[in-house]
C-alpha cells in the first residue's frame, strides 16, 4: 500500500499517483482520497458503476436524562456541543465522531444518530480498480469517508493512494497503515517548506518514503540539498516539459503524452516494493 | 444588607486589565476582561479557546456561560458563537475600540449597537501561522 502524499498541493500528486498505476504490470487497487476534490478519474477516466453513501455517527442528547453537568462539552475537544444550564446544543458539522461526549455522559443521556457526509463511487479502468471519496459541499470532517474507503483494500493487492494535500487530520487518516509514503514536491521555496513539514508527519508515523520531484529544473536545488541532510531517497525527477502540461489540461496522463516516462515509474515502483520487503535500505 | 448584582460585562481584549487593547475577534480574543457597569474590573479570563482549530467562538462562549456574564461587546461574531449565547439569553454588542474602559464608556453611553446576527462568515479558523499564506 503506497501513499503519493505532499505538504503543499499542485505539486503533481494525482499525476504520480495515475501514472504509477498506470505503469504497473499487475492489477492495482486506486484510492483517490482527496475527498474535497477527488480529480484522478479524469486521468484514469474509470467506468463508475457502484456508489455508496458514507454516513458518520454524531450524538444526540435526551433532554430529560441530561443533568446539564457540561461534562461532555469539556471533553469534546473539537468543541461540538454547548451545555447551558436547561439546554444542550450541538454542532454535528464539527462532530469527528470520537465517541467520547456518549461515552464519557454520567446520566447516559446522549446516544448516536447517523449524519449523511460523503459518497463513495468505485469501478474500473483496464488494470485498476478505482474507488473515490466525495465530500458533501458544506461538510468538514473528512476522515470518516477516507477510513471507509481504506476498509475496502483488498489484502495482498498493490494499492495506491493517492492523498489530499497538506498535513492535516485527513492525510495523517489516508498514511496509516501505509507501506511506502511517496512524497511530491517540487523545486521552490514553498515546495521544500511543505516538504519538510510533510516529512516530520511521515517521520511519526514511522513509514518508509522517498520523494519524486516534479517540474524540476536546476534553478533551485535546496529540495535536493534537504533530501540528501534527511536520509530521503530522490526516487525519481520529472523535469518541466511543456508537452505534459498540455497533455495534463486535456486530461491525458503524463505516461500516455510521453510513454518513456513509464519505464521511470516502473523503477519506483520497483524501489518502493524493495524497501517494503527489507531489501533495500530507506529514509527512517 | 442585601447585596444588588451587578452587570457581568465581559469585553475581548488582547492583555487582562482596563488599560487593555480590545480585540474585534470574538473566537479568537486572547481575553475576557469582565467589568461591572460601575467601571470596577470584576476578573480577567484567559481565552482557552484561542487556538483551537475549529470552533472556537463556541468554546468561548461556553466559557461566558459558565461564568455567568450578562453581557459581551465584541467587534465580529460568527453564527456559531451566536447561538450559544443567544440560547443563555447574553446580550451581545458590537463596535468596540480603544481600551476595555473606553470600550465600557462606549457601551454606557449607547453608543454601541446590540448584535442580533452575525457579522462575521462562519469557519474563520486560526490566524495562519507566520511565514505561511
Amino acid at each position: 500500500m503506497i501513499t503519493i502524499a505532499s505538504g503543499k498541493g499542485g505539486t503533481g500528486k494525482t499525476t504520480v499517483a495515475s501514472c504509477l498505476a498506470m505503469s504497473a504490470r499487475q492489477t492495482v487497487q486506486f484510492l483517490d482520497c482527496d475527498v474535497e476534490e477527488p480529480n484522478a478519474h479524469i486521468f484514469l477516466k474509470p467506468r463508475l458503476t457502484r456508489e455508496e453513501a458514507v454516513s458518520q455517527d454524531i450524538p444526540n442528547v435526551d433532554r430529560n436524562k441530561c443533568s446539564f453537568c457540561g461534562q461532555c462539552a469539556e471533553i469534546c475537544m473539537f468543541n461540538a456541543l454547548a451545555v447551558l444550564a436547561d439546554e444542550v446544543l450541538t454542532f454535528p458539522e464539527l462532530c469527528h465522531s470520537c465517541g467520547g461526549c456518549w461515552t464519557l455522559c454520567p446520566e447516559k443521556a446522549i446516544t448516536t444518530t447517523r449524519r449523511e457526509i460523503g459518497l463513495i463511487k468505485s469501478g474500473s479502468a483496464e488494470n485498476i480498480h478505482f474507488t473515490q471519496g466525495e465530500l458533501q459541499v458544506g461538510t468538514a470532517t473528512s476522515p470518516p469517508i477516507i477510513k471507509a474507503m481504506k476498509e475496502t483494500i483488498q489484502k495482498n493487492s498493490l494499492v495506491i493512494i493517492d492523498a489530499p494535500p497538506g498535513t492535516s487530520c485527513p492525510v495523517v487518516e489516508t498514511m496509516e497503515g501505509s507501506d511506502f509514503v511517496l512524497l511530491v514536491t517540487e523545486p521552490t521555496a514553498m515546495g521544500l517548506n511543505d516538504l519538510a513539514i510533510a516529512l516530520q508527519v511521515v517521520r511519526v508515523l514511522d513509514i518508509p518514503c522517498g520523494v519524486i520531484i516534479n517540474r524540476g529544473t536546476d534553478v533551485y536545488s535546496k529540495v535536493e540539498t534537504f533530501c540528501r541532510e534527511n536520509n530521503l531517497p530522490v526516487l525519481m525527477k520529472i523535469a518541466v516539459d511543456r508537452a505534459i502540461a498540455e497533455a495534463y489540461a486535456m486530461g491525458i496522463p503524463a505516461v500516455e503524452a510521453k510513454p518513456e516516462l513509464r519505464e521511470d515509474f516502473r523503477k519506483v515502483l520497483n524501489h518502493i516494493k524493495g524497501v517494503t520487503a527489507g531489501e533495500r535500505t530507506c529514509c527512517h | 444588607m442585601e447585596e444588588v448584582n451587578k452587570l457581568q460585562i465581559a469585553i475581548c481584549s488582547n492583555n487582562h486589565d482596563l488599560n487593555s487593547q480590545v480585540d474585534e475577534r470574538f473566537g479568537r480574543c486572547a481575553y475576557f476582561v469582565v467589568v461591572d457597569e460601575t467601571g470596577n474590573l470584576v476578573k480577567a479570563m484567559s481565552n482557552s479557546s484561542l487556538n483551537s482549530p475549529q470552533g472556537a467562538g463556541i468554546a468561548a462562549a461556553q466559557l461566558l456561560i459558565n461564568n455567568q456574564v450578562d453581557t459581551v461587546l465584541t467587534g465580529r461574531m460568527g453564527p456559531k458563537a451566536m447561538k450559544p449565547l443567544q440560547a443563555a439569553g447574553i446580550d451581545i454588542y458590537t463596535g468596540i475600540s480603544g481600551t476595555v474602559e473606553q470600550t465600557l464608556d462606549l457601551f454606557l453611553k449607547g453608543s454601541l449597537t446590540q448584535l442580533e446576527t452575525a457579522n462575521s462568515p462562519k469557519h474563520g479558523g486560526p490566524l495562519p501561522a507566520e511565514g505561511r499564506a
